[in-house]
């Protein structure tokens, strides 16, 4: 099976994780190595006494194994969006940036146009973009044509655990597809039988933080997304049987061993 | 006042380094693992600008936090 391929590096899994919200960081490091990911993002933050989540981070997983993603979240402008990516840049060491720019707190519903307009001074600025972006074909093509590294449309708010509401508009981006950078499906997943749609219609790799993290089992949960990502994938590059308006009876019409001769009903 | 993460503390006079070690150490994390903005420039990995800080600097210290 192909490998996935993010600005020229070759990645094993097409199924990229969050970091957030697990119960404690062993959990977390056991989740992600049964989710089989390479890519991890992660958010940029203030110090704070007493917060949780940085203490630690940084020795809590294999980053000789992992590439890290640092994140935008947070940012509700172009503006606010640079400045994290520059600071996640100075302290991952990485390019890569997972762009957000979320102005409304209610849905977490991405702003295209600061999307666009950060994403056209980070790639000037020698980052690899990886945009975060509602379920727009046009605004994918447009951001492919900036040079973005993927596309990550989202099945559905983020954290909401809806689902693929988005299909139809997901299936455009999959036709669409020779046009694109890889489709990285990100945001409201579920189900791991959502991954394996989405993967099923050509989507090129799903990125999983919730449905992982709020499991009641976050470990078997990431393997479970991680082999419907997988089943996904096979199935699309296998392909699927034609589709009919009426029955085709699987077993030989011909042979039956009924009563000899037959009596019509 | 100097601003360091969003509240105004005084440390006019203590140098960056000295603000960002004694936060990380209440922390219990490494120097390393974190960033600053001095004034919208960054610093990172311990080499922090030499001057003292002062009045009306804006700090932020930053590190890599769980996130999706």
């Amino acid at each position: 099976m192909s490998s996935l391929v993010i600005a020229g590096q070759q990645l094993n899994s097409r199924l990229l994780v969050g970091t957030g919200k697990y119960r404690d960081f062993a959990l977390m490091r056991e989740a992600i190595a049964a989710s089989g990911a390479e890519v991890v993002t992660v958010s940029i933050r203030r110090v704070e006494v007493g917060a949780a989540g940085h203490q630690g981070l940084l020795e809590a997983l294999d980053w000789q194994r992992l590439r890290v993603l640092p994140n935008t979240a947070g940012a509700r402008t172009a503006e606010e969006a640079l400045r994290l990516a520059r600071l996640g840049r100075a302290l991952t060491g990485s390019d890569w940036v997972k762009l957000e720019v979320i102005p409304d707190p209610t849905y977490l519903l991405p702003d295209p146009i600061d999307t666009y307009r950060a994403a056209e001074v980070l790639l000037q600025e020698g980052f690899v973009v990886l945009p975060y972006i509602g379920p727009d074909p046009v605004l994918a093509l447009r951001l492919a044509r900036l040079g973005c590294a993927t596309v990550m449309p989202l099945a559905s708010p983020i954290g909401s655990g809806q689902g693929l509401k988005n299909r139809a508009m997901l299936e455009i981006f999959a036709q669409q597809r020779s046009l694109l950078p890889p489709i990285v499906v990100d945001a409201g997943l579920r189900w791991p039988s959502e991954a394996a749609g989405v993967m099923e219609l050509g989507a090129d790799a799903v990125l999983v933080n919730t449905a992982i993290a709020e499991a009641q089992d976050p470990v078997s949960m990431a393997a479970a997304f991680s082999q419907a990502v997988q089943a996904g994938r096979m199935a699309y590059l296998a392909g699927p049987m034609p589709e009919r308006a009426f029955a085709s009876p699987s077993s030989p019409a011909q042979g039956v061993p009924l009563p000899q001769p037959e009596t019509p009903l | 006042m100097v601003w360091i993460n969003g509240q105004a503390v005084e440390a006019e006079g203590k140098s960056l380094s000295e603000v960002v070690e004694e936060l990380c150490s209440q922390q219990g994390i490494s120097p390393d693992a974190v960033a600053v903005l001095l004034n919208d420039e960054i610093w990172v990995k311990g080499r922090w600008p030499a001057r003292p800080l002062a009045e009306g600097d804006v700090v932020e210290i930053v590190a890599m936090m769980q996130g999706g």
